[in-house]
């Protein structure tokens, strides 16, 4: 009796051993998002545009001290030194038509545009994503409520709808984005929806769910895990329209107002002195689109790098 | 064929229906319109009062959204809130513009990125391939305001500095002047609003078009079509061609309220104007009727948009029609 206890503790202790082992053996191989690293590092452009995005990341990250390196605070206004030329009495990048510090004022009006893209991106993607999930998953009336709210939503003026919006309410950085997920999160529900479609009725799903697990557990354990690299294309793809998105409401009055600086109000604060001053339209509007085109870039990388199907090569 | 045009049709029914009652929500759900004479001395409650009964503002949201609702639908969109015209009239006037703007820019965009994206395809990885791959990273990339203020400031302002012909910057027509309301003259004032609305979707579409052609010219059908020997050429534009341009259709389509919000900024730049000076104009002086009428012809812009795009799909793919 004592005998056959001890070979069978000797049994489960060699069998944890050999568990043990086979971990052990599995950890070298890469797991996929250390794959997908590797991919995006091999990729030159996408690491060079990865570069500047961080550089200007943390550009507006550390305004105060751009204020504190140009000597200027982001609304300082000297009425006599207006329009000052680039380079010239210590503006870097010259003043605008209220005396302001540019380059001062670009740090700043960098930290709000980037937020705003950040925040809109992500509760456009929790938003969409979570009534995407839902959608796919339930089916029945659910799906269809949903899809045909998608289709009001597609076939409404979107842009207009928003400024509607900005122009009724008075919106800070916070609420505008919370406004552009209400309009946007079309695009990534119908993404998700389509993806948790076809897991749904793989055949890992349905083992799943023959061994007794609940729809918690097939939605987190099972369908999540595998909806997430399509949603980090989609965001990595969706930030660099949301900052043009930003400029396009603030010229038109309706993003962030003034006296908080943004890129976008920038650019519609230089227009009423565009024929004296040039470099004042060109500057903000670089940013914007040196921004836009760098994460556009690292958006791509990201592509490859998750999926390499989905390239369009 | 027909039956299914109708049934397609039939479908925007409920949309439409939809997005006039979301609309109608947001703007409700921003207060009242006549809040800025609440205050104001020289407006007594009485006027008031008789200012809301004479709008109907006394009613409920939702008896007052199908009044609005039974009334549109006998073609009557209400009188604007600010100068009393009719909604309906102040829109068909400027809507000409707008579709025209947008019109012509998808139509140019088209006949730009077409060959753009059958070249790249073709000559895939080439110096030409790269360079556009380069320059529609780029255009995707600018905000549409900014290419238009460049281009004012480049075409207007210095050309005029520098003594070369320049283009008009603001307006659909001169006001004055030889030649002012002549062909020309339109066109010439159309060329910069023009250029910034179309360089974005030049740029996406080429793309899409070389992708969807590279991806053609690798099926069996292509492959069969080689083999059999018919001639590059007909290969190429019989054969791959026609069924990368398929999914080009259902693109355009869902493009159109980009097209619109771009012509909405654009007419903003240069003072055009179209639909977008309407509503932006509307939203400002908070003119509901307005905002509400514009909103609404945008809507069924869009969808009358994306109905054409599934009907010419239809037509140019049978396969559609029974699936």
């Amino acid at each position: 009796m004592v005998q056959t206890t001890e070979a069978l503790n000797q049994q489960v202790s060699s069998q944890r051993t050999l568990g043990a082992a086979l971990e052990r053996k599995a950890k070298p191989v890469a797991g996929f998002w250390t794959s997908a690293w590797r991919r995006f590092r091999r990729d030159r452009l996408a690491m060079v545009a990865l570069a500047l995005s961080v550089a200007i990341v943390l550009f507006a990250v550390f305004a105060p001290l751009v204020s504190l390196l140009t000597g200027f605070t982001y609304q300082e206004n000297h009425l006599a030194q207006k329009l000052t030329p680039v380079n010239t009495d210590g503006y870097v990048l010259g003043a605008d038509g209220n005396g302001r510090d540019v380059l001062t004022r670009l740090a700043y009006g960098g930290r709000i545009s980037l937020l705003f893209a950040t925040l809109g991106a992500v509760s456009t993607l929790i938003l969409g994503a979570i009534l995407g999930a839902i959608s796919g998953y339930f089916g029945r009336w659910i799906d269809t409520v949903i899809m045909r709210t998608v289709d009001v939503i597609l076939s409404l003026p979107t842009l207009v709808v928003l400024i509607l919006i900005g122009s009724f309410y008075d919106t800070t950085v916070w609420t505008l984005a919370i406004f552009v997920a209400l309009v946007s999160w079309t695009g990534v529900a119908r993404l998700v929806r389509g993806q948790v479609l076809t897991l749904r009725s793989r055949d890992f799903v349905e083992a799943a769910r023959v061994i007794g697990a609940n729809d918690r557990q097939i939605i987190g354990r099972h369908i999540l895990p595998n909806v997430v690299p399509i949603v980090v294309v989609w965001l990595s793809l969706s930030v660099p329209g949301l900052i043009l998105l930003e400029t396009s409401l603030s010229y038109l009055g309706v993003g962030i107002r003034v006296p908080t600086p943004s890129w976008g109000n920038m650019l519609q604060e230089a227009q009423a002195t565009f024929r004296q001053s040039w470099t004042l339209v060109f500057i903000p509007g670089f940013m914007v689109f040196l921004t836009a085109l760098c994460l556009s870039l690292v958006g791509n990388g990201v592509r490859d790098a998750v999926d390499p199907r989905l390239t369009n090569e | 064929m027909g039956q299914y045009i109708l049934r397609r049709a039939l479908m925007t029914i409920p949309i439409l229906f939809g997005v006039t009652l979301l609309t109608y929500i947001i703007i409700n759900a921003s207060g009242d319109p006549l809040q800025a004479f609440e205050f104001n001395p020289r407006t007594s409650p009485e006027t008031l009062e008789a200012i809301r009964e004479n709008l109907g503002l006394n009613q409920p949201w939702y008896i007052r959204y199908f009044v609005w609702l039974g009334n549109v639908l006998q073609g009557d969109l209400g009188n604007s809130m600010i100068n009393y015209r009719p909604v309906l009239d102040s829109i068909l006037q400027v809507m000409p513009y707008t579709i025209l703007l947008s019109f012509s820019a998808i139509i140019i965009s088209l006949i730009i990125a077409i060959p753009i994206g059958i070249y790249s395809a073709l000559r895939r990885n080439g110096i030409v391939d790269r360079a556009f791959s380069v320059f529609s990273t780029a255009a995707y990339a600018m905000p549409i305001f900014w290419l238009s203020l460049l281009l004012v400031i480049l075409f207007s302002s210095k050309f005029r500095e520098w003594g070369l012909p320049y283009l008009p910057t603001s307006g659909v027509v001169s006001n004055r002047g030889e030649g002012a309301g002549s062909l020309e003259d339109r066109i010439t004032h159309l060329i910069l609003p023009l250029t910034a609305l179309t360089l974005p979707s030049i740029a996406a579409w080429s793309r899409y078009i070389r992708s969807s052609m590279l991806e053609e010219m690798n099926q069996d059908f292509v492959r069969t079509a080689r083999a059999k020997g018919l001639r590059n050429n007909v290969v190429i534009y019989g054969h791959a061609l026609r069924n990368a341009l398929l999914p080009l259709i259902t693109l355009v389509g869902l493009t159109i309220p980009d097209i619109f919000a771009g012509s909405l900024i654009v007419e903003q730049v240069f003072a055009y104007q179209g639909m977008g000076r309407l509503v932006t104009d509307a939203l400002f002086s908070k003119d509901y009727t307005v905002i509400m009428g514009t909103t609404l012809m945008y809507a069924v812009l869009i969808i009358l948009g994306n109905l054409i795009a599934d009907v010419a799909l239809a037509v140019a793919d049978p396969r559609i029609r029974y699936g």
